[in-house]
């Protein structure tokens, strides 16, 4: 006999259907998987064998043939369990299902027949639904995930004998109530807030002007002055994800398996803080199984490199890409995958590297050609798409005039947002969402000066010895300053303001 | 360039890594160097020690003296000798004057007015500053700036008497074919292109060796007027310079600074003993009688430029130099404002912000 169910493979972050038919006949007793399964789906004749007996169903001792359908692109992954052992229940006759093309099925089946959770199964609801399949079973620990699809019906199961109850009507699963997503918004914890940071006007207010434009940020500084900290605000002062950006996240962490037990939608922007020995395929993609890497788990969110010079050259020069373009392209035997990875970077390091250069606390003890070199390890390309420099300095605690009014992540979020809304209206037509993204040409367009403002821009750019890609950073963020003051022009002040965090391409490394 | 047998001998001997004094002594026992030359036998190497003896031996033939006269050549170095051509009068003077010196760049620098600056390695900043601004000062003066082109003070009074279109002169403890420290490349360039000079005892290829400084000290004070400690612990090589300026009769100054930093110990240590306080490059002027009545006014008077806001902030500098945070803490000014004043002030050039988010008044701007 014949039978058909539905599941769905995983193709970088798309899902796409699979047909698993089972075909029951005379002969020897086997199981066989076919339609280029990997190791984990040919297992599945194990699991699903035990899963079926232990459930109180008998394991049709006949040879029964597997196909997953299409037969030509690679299945991976134990989430072909559930509708294998359906479908082997229905060809052996021992349950009759009514039709079950529209119900999508996915699960990983212990030996008892318990349904464990599986990743990607964000991802596959996803596709699943835009298919127009409006139902999915799946296990329990892979509901809340898809709780704010809207328009579909997930039925989470905790076993195989549940789901079979469910599906043949016998015991129907409530399905589950879907939220919205201002909904799960509310609950979303606060990241690290900025009234916890006692002092550091000036960096604060560069993560601000950061947040707000979507610059990217270099912080140096030496041990202990608190630059981890200040970055792991920014995602709190970042406006919320919008739902949109919150699928996408939530679907490249599903993929990895990285999103906590029970965990459902990401509604928190992602700070990923890699360490600096990680290896290229770590941080941008890639490896055996195609996997994103933290760049792409930054999407939407924060990627943090701390002690920046630390990192292999190779590594940085490869992030330059991703940082460009927002995707990375991982390229497999069968396929190549697009990861996207638009993400803000925040990176810091020390003045040197014994690191207490410019302290008061106490003496550097590098010479100069030991800093030039440890400075230049910082390759051109990357340190080209850094707009905001700031130095975090790191003053004794008894010395720092707490005004005992620092400002909250909140407070700062407003005006960041505020801010981001100027800059949505500004860039409509233009394919852009904040500063950070002109280019040469809609930085002429947007980004108009006074003759004031020319003046004091073009005496920096003299006193500093500035290049024009200085020149054009300071410009983006002098737009951002003024656009956090609901300024429609830029003003000399905005100006002279961008000049203090400005980058000189590692010149002036003092 | 001509140089005759005695002046090539000369060249010969220094290039047998014979130190000036050694030299000094030998010309004394033979009288000329190329009576050396001419009487070379196997029975001197007693005297002169086997190393001297056989490097001298290796290069006692004409086309020796030929070849180390090129190498001279193509790079544009000279070889200065005491009773002849464009030797640093001042250096005429003093007790065992070198009997040879390595010369790049125009000699003249030092016929007139000299003084010399002298200082750590490691300055502080205020050091690194004082000796900048005292090198300017000097250097619009028309008077020329000696120092020894090491890190730190040396370099710094260089790059200052540059900045100020003065001419200045370095005494360098290696060959003038080599350039140490390394990162003084650009630096090297700009002292020659501005008609500056290069001496050194040491002849081409000569490594910098740490016992070659002290030598070299003596030359710097030598050469000038009256030499300046700027900043330096109480062993230090600027205290030796100060030590060789008191044997040649120099004047000597010193830049008071902080009581309790380990930078002000040699300056403080020499003034007690008598040397005179100078905090500006006019002072030096004055004790050394070179100060012209229509002198221009003292370093620039900015602060005329009118900066609204500034005068919340000089006040504070004027005391001490202070960080952002500080600075924040004392004004009740909000971030973004302090931000765009200090850029303009910095701008401006009034104040200077450097390692550590740190502001300080630019280069004497009272």
């Amino acid at each position: 006999m014949l039978s058909q169910t539905l599941g769905y493979g995983l193709s970088g972050v798309d899902g796409f259907a699979v047909k698993v038919e089972v075909f029951i006949t005379n002969g020897l007793p086997a199981l066989d998987v076919v339609g280029l399964p990997d190791a984990s789906v040919k297992e599945s004749r194990d699991r699903v064998r035990a899963a079926i007996m232990n459930s109180g169903f008998r394991m049709p001792v006949a040879r029964v043939t597997v196909n997953l359908a299409p037969a030509d692109v690679r299945k991976e992954g134990p989430a072909f369990d559930l509708p294998i052992a359906v479908g082997i229940l229905q060809a052996s006759g021992q349950v009759a299902f009514p039709n079950l093309d529209d119900v999508l099925l996915i699960g990983e089946l212990s030996l008892q027949g318990e349904l464990n959770p599986v990743r990607g199964a964000l991802p596959m609801v996803i596709s699943a639904h835009e298919h127009g399949i409006h139902q999915v079973v799946l296990p329990k620990g892979n509901a809340r995930e898809a709780e704010s699809i809207q328009g579909m019906q997930v039925y989470p199961a905790a076993n195989l004998t549940e789901a079979v109850r469910h599906l043949t009507g016998q015991k129907l699963i409530p399905a589950q109530i879907q939220r919205s997503y201002e909904t799960c918004l509310q609950e979303t914890a606060e990241a690290n807030d900025l009234n916890q940071v006692k002092g550091q006007s000036a960096a604060r207010r560069a993560i601000e002007i950061a947040a707000a434009g979507g610059h990217n940020l270099l912080m140096i500084g030496v041990p202990g002055s608190g630059k981890t900290m200040l970055a792991r605000c920014l995602p709190g002062i970042l406006p919320p994800m919008t739902f949109t950006e919150a699928l996408e996240t939530t679907r490249l962490h599903s993929i990895v398996g990285d999103l906590p037990p029970e965990g459902g939608l990401m509604t928190r922007r992602p700070f990923r803080a890699p360490h600096h020995s990680a290896s290229l395929p770590a941080l941008v993609g890639g490896g055996q199984a195609a996997r994103p890497g933290e760049v792409s788990l930054a999407h939407n969110g924060v990627l943090f490199l701390d002690e920046l010079p630390e990192f292999s050259r190779s590594a940085l020069e490869a992030l330059r890409q991703p940082l460009e373009d927002g995707v990375v392209s991982v390229s497999r035997v069968q396929a190549q995958s697009r990861y996207q990875a638009r993400c803000m970077l925040v990176a810091s390091m020390n003045p040197c590297p014994c690191g207490f250069y410019g302290s008061r606390v106490k003496q550097c003890r590098c010479n100069p050609l030991e800093i030039r070199r440890y400075l230049d390890r910082i390759s051109g390309p990357l340190l080209d798409r850094i707009d905001i420099q700031v130095e975090v300095d790191a003053v004794p605690v008894e010395e720092i005039q707490a005004t005992g009014r620092e400002e909250s992540s909140q407070t700062v979020r407003e005006r960041v947002q505020k801010a981001r809304i100027l800059q949505l209206e500004r860039y409509r037509e233009e394919n852009i969402f904040c500063n950070a993204q002109l280019d040469a040409g809609l930085l002429k367009k947007y980004c108009a000066l006074s003759q004031d403002a020319q003046e004091v821009l073009h005496l920096a750019m003299v006193r500093f010895g500035m290049s024009m890609r200085a020149y054009g950073r300071i410009l983006k963020v002098a737009r951002t300053i003024a656009d956090i003051r609901n300024g429609n022009d830029i003003s000399t002040a905005d100006v002279a303001e961008a000049i203090q965090y400005r980058n000189l391409d590692g010149k002036y490394w003092r | 360039m001509a140089y005759t047998m005695e002046e090539r001998c000369r060249i010969w001997l220094s290039n047998a890594d014979m130190a000036s004094r050694k030299m000094g002594k030998l010309l004394e026992i033979y009288g000329s160097a190329q009576t050396v030359w001419e009487n070379f036998a196997p029975g001197m190497e007693k005297a002169l020690g086997e190393k001297t003896y056989h490097a001298l031996r290796e290069r006692h033939d004409i086309s020796s003296l030929e070849q180390a006269v090129s190498a001279m050549e193509e790079k544009g170095i000279h070889a200065l000798f005491p009773d002849i051509g464009p030797y640093p009068p001042l250096l005429k003077g003093i007790y065992c004057p070198p009997p040879i010196l390595y010369a790049l760049g125009d000699p003249a620098v030092l016929m007139g007015k000299a003084i010399a600056l002298v200082g750590t390695r490691t300055p502080s900043r205020y050091g690194q500053d004082m000796a900048f601004s005292l090198g300017k000062e000097l250097g619009q003066n028309g008077v020329t700036v000696v120092s020894g082109f090491a890190r730190g003070i040396d370099t710094a009074a260089h790059s200052g008497c540059l900045q100020g279109g003065g001419k200045t002169a370095a005494v360098l403890g290696c060959g003038l074919d080599i350039i140490y420290p390394p990162e003084n490349a650009g630096l090297f360039k700009s002292v020659l292109e501005s008609g500056g000079l290069f001496l050194s005892e040491y002849p081409l290829g000569a490594k910098p060796a740490n016992y070659h400084f002290p030598d070299r000290n003596r030359i710097l004070s030598g050469v000038s007027g009256g030499v300046v400690l700027i900043e330096g612990r109480l062993k230090s090589g600027g205290m030796i310079t100060v030590g060789h300026a008191l044997e040649q009769g120099r004047e000597v100054f010193a830049l008071p600074g902080p009581a309790n930093r380990e930078g002000s110990e040699a300056p403080h240590k020499i003034i007690r003993e008598g040397a005179r306080l100078i905090t500006c490059g006019k002072d030096i002027l004055e004790d050394m009688g070179w100060l012209k009545q229509d002198m221009p006014a003292g370093p620039g008077e900015a602060g005329s430029l009118l900066i609204p806001g500034q005068e919340k902030v000089l006040p504070l500098l004027r005391k001490e130099d202070l960080t952002f945070e500080e600075l924040a803490g004392k004004l009740a000014m909000d971030t973004p404002s302090l931000n765009s004043l200090l850029t303009i002030m910095e701008l401006a050039g009034i104040i200077k912000k450097s390692a550590g988010n740190l502001y300080s008044l630019a280069d004497h701007s009272f």
